[in-house]
């Protein structure tokens, strides 16, 4: 755009284009001034856990420590290590996560499929139940929906067969795995509406002819989403996984809400400054403590920082088409 | 042949149905039954028994007890959709600016973008409560601060120069939420990038060519193709901030449910999704015909 305006013309007065060039120049100045204010902003709180872990006792009061510590010391990581017990707590979240972020995808993509590809009455009706997901706060249906966990019954199956042997068998799902399973096997786990939509969406813009001729030679409907739809929908997956296992892992609320106390990362996290206060030895002093959960803060993204620049490319740039180029 | 075309689009029909199943069941336990449910309990009285919650019907109740007896609770509702208000606005117009730096081409823009899709990763959970709630108020020794980024220089400035006070105390606000500002647009700004990146380059080559300045191609080229994700991004960033998990309706109905207060948290809830509904529905129906008209 820019190279064709600049291509000098001969009538146009030589100060025109220096004028224009210093013009380019404070544009570029501006811009980069611009973006590295705001990149401080994003980076602060990284910055500041940062210098402020890594700081020794010696530095807590020490006025001259800014952003540098002079007495590096990694306790406060060994301490908020040992507080968060963090094997064991990460262990069992990476595990939740994962496994629920695998199966959220699955049955995701399976129901933007089957919105995006086939024409049936009610679609309207339904493609509005997934957004209505979006927009109600799980908080207005918590109650309830600990109610269903703490007593779990699947439509009413666990009374009809309780009638007739006599006894109850409902049984009590809240503070284990299954919460995050179970709801993600039904693509109703933590924002499923969205990413249904994702897909949806990524799903539609892909080329009708190719399934049309899968279909014609011969290939059902559940193969053809297989082995045509999935392995060319590789970026919107990788994507809507990346998405919904940091959400899984961050997911304090919900958990909040069915699981118990310190079984979660962020819940165990949420609860580190009281727990560093009645462990730690040193922790009459505030300052000790915020620098040890400033640790326990880098400890847990961590892992979600090694997967972000991992999976950076797609996390950042839009769903491209990939393979098939019509 | 009519009739035989007639089966296949029904057989196809079917299948749909096939591929959605799970999710109807799932959207019927894990969300209407819930929902219906939530509605009917906040008109009664509960108590937790050991196969599951008693009901007494009491009518409105539990809805006085919340808004009648405690007008903070009342209050703390206004407040929350004023604030809802300013931020989405201030949000979408800075994702929208950012996303159209960003696009540009400079060196070390690919890292500028990772940059300023950190805060999704991280925003999203329990870091940024802490760090609001206990960490950046301590400040390692130095004066208490409430919020990080603060200039009261600039502000002084603008009031001896003769601003309006309620322009410069909307400066003040947004200077001082700009930490939250920022860590709320990450996903925006991804979304618009996406969007930009999908404008095809000849149809700025034609508006060059016609003699198009650069801002008569922001307005007549890039703004109509991006107006759809306008629309996206605004109610994005409305239910965000609604269910944003450090708002204080969120934190209040958490601690509600904490100490088994389950009617106060249940009336609270249901009056707050009421408003979202209402807060969303009315940016769509504005936004969308502002957009048609386009």
């Amino acid at each position: 755009m820019q190279t064709i305006s600049e291509q000098p013309k001969r009538h146009v007065d030589r100060r025109l284009i220096a004028a224009r060039k210093t013009k380019t120049v404070f544009v570029h100045l501006f811009r980069a001034l611009l973006l590295i204010g705001l990149s401080y902003i994003v980076l602060y709180p990284i910055l500041f856990m940062l210098s402020t872990a890594l700081r020794g006792p010696e530095d807590y009061y020490d006025p001259t420590v800014i952003w540098l510590p002079i007495h590096f010391s990694v306790q406060s990581f060994a301490d908020a290590f040992k507080l968060l017990d963090f094997w064991h707590t990460g262990g069992m979240t990476l595990a939740y996560s994962l496994l629920a972020s695998v199966i959220e995808c699955m049955m995701c993509a399976l129901t933007g499929y089957g919105l995006s590809r086939f024409r049936f009455k009610g679609k309207g009706v339904i493609v509005f139940c997934v957004i209505l997901t979006i927009i109600v706060p799980v908080q207005s249906i918590i109650v309830p929906l600990y109610e269903q966990y703490r007593f779990f019954d699947f439509f009413g199956i666990a009374k009809l067969i309780g009638l007739v042997i006599g006894k109850d068998l409902s049984i009590n799902l809240t503070n284990s795995i299954w919460i995050y399973v179970l709801p993600a096997l039904f693509a109703s786990g933590l924002r499923s509406g969205l990413f249904t939509l994702v897909f949806m969406q990524s799903f539609k813009s892909f080329p009708v002819s190719v399934e049309e001729a899968a279909l014609i030679d011969g290939c059902g409907n559940f193969r053809c989403y297989r082995s045509i739809i999935l392995p060319n929908a590789m970026n919107a997956i990788v994507t809507v996984f990346l998405f919904c296992f940091v959400w899984h892992w961050n997911d304090y609320y919900y958990s909040g809400m069915l699981m118990a106390a310190k079984s979660t990362l962020s819940l165990a996290l949420r609860s580190l400054p009281i727990t560093a206060n009645s462990m730690l030895e040193i922790s009459s002093d505030p300052v000790a403590n915020a620098v040890c959960v400033q640790a326990g803060c880098l400890l847990m993204i961590l892992p979600l920082m090694i997967l972000f620049f991992i999976g950076q490319k797609n996390f950042v740039e839009s769903v491209e088409r990939t393979g098939l180029v019509e | 042949m009519k009739k035989q075309r007639l089966s296949l689009q029904r057989k196809r029909a079917l299948s749909g149905w096939v591929f959605i199943t799970p999710f109807l069941i799932g959207f019927l336990y894990f969300f209407l039954v819930p929902l219906i449910k939530s509605v009917i309990y906040s008109f009664s009285s509960i108590k937790m028994s050991s196969t599951g919650f008693q009901l007494t019907w009491v009518g409105l109740r539990n809805y006085k007890r919340t808004f009648a007896e405690d007008p903070d609770n009342l209050r703390m509702i206004l407040t929350s959709i004023g604030n809802v208000l300013v931020t989405v606005i201030v949000v979408v117009i800075f994702s929208l600016i950012v996303a159209l730096i960003l696009n540009q081409k400079f060196p070390g823009n690919s890292a500028m973008r990772a940059i300023f899709a950190l805060p999704i990763i991280i925003s999203s959970g329990v870091i940024i409560v802490l760090l609001k709630e206990n960490v950046l108020q301590q400040n390692m020794g130095a004066d208490t601060v409430e919020t990080i980024f603060q200039s009261n220089g600039v502000l002084n400035y603008l009031r001896q120069v003769g601003l309006p006070d309620n322009i410069v105390n909307f400066f003040e606000s947004v200077i001082n939420n700009i930490f939250d500002m920022v860590w709320r647009s990450g996903m925006q700004i991804i979304l618009f990038l996406s969007a930009l990146q999908s404008i095809s380059p000849s149809s700025y080559e034609a508006a060059l060519i016609e003699g198009a300045t650069p801002w008569e191609s922001f307005w007549f080229v890039t703004f109509p193709m991006i107006s759809p994700f306008l629309l996206v991004n605004t109610i994005y960033t409305v239910i965000d901030t609604f269910t944003d998990s450090t708002n204080v309706v969120m934190q209040k109905i958490l601690s509600f449910i904490n100490g088994i207060e389950y009617e106060s948290a249940l009336s609270l809830g249901m009056a707050y999704f009421l408003l979202v509904l209402a807060v969303v529905g009315i940016v769509y129906g504005v936004m969308n015909r502002y957009i048609r008209d386009k």
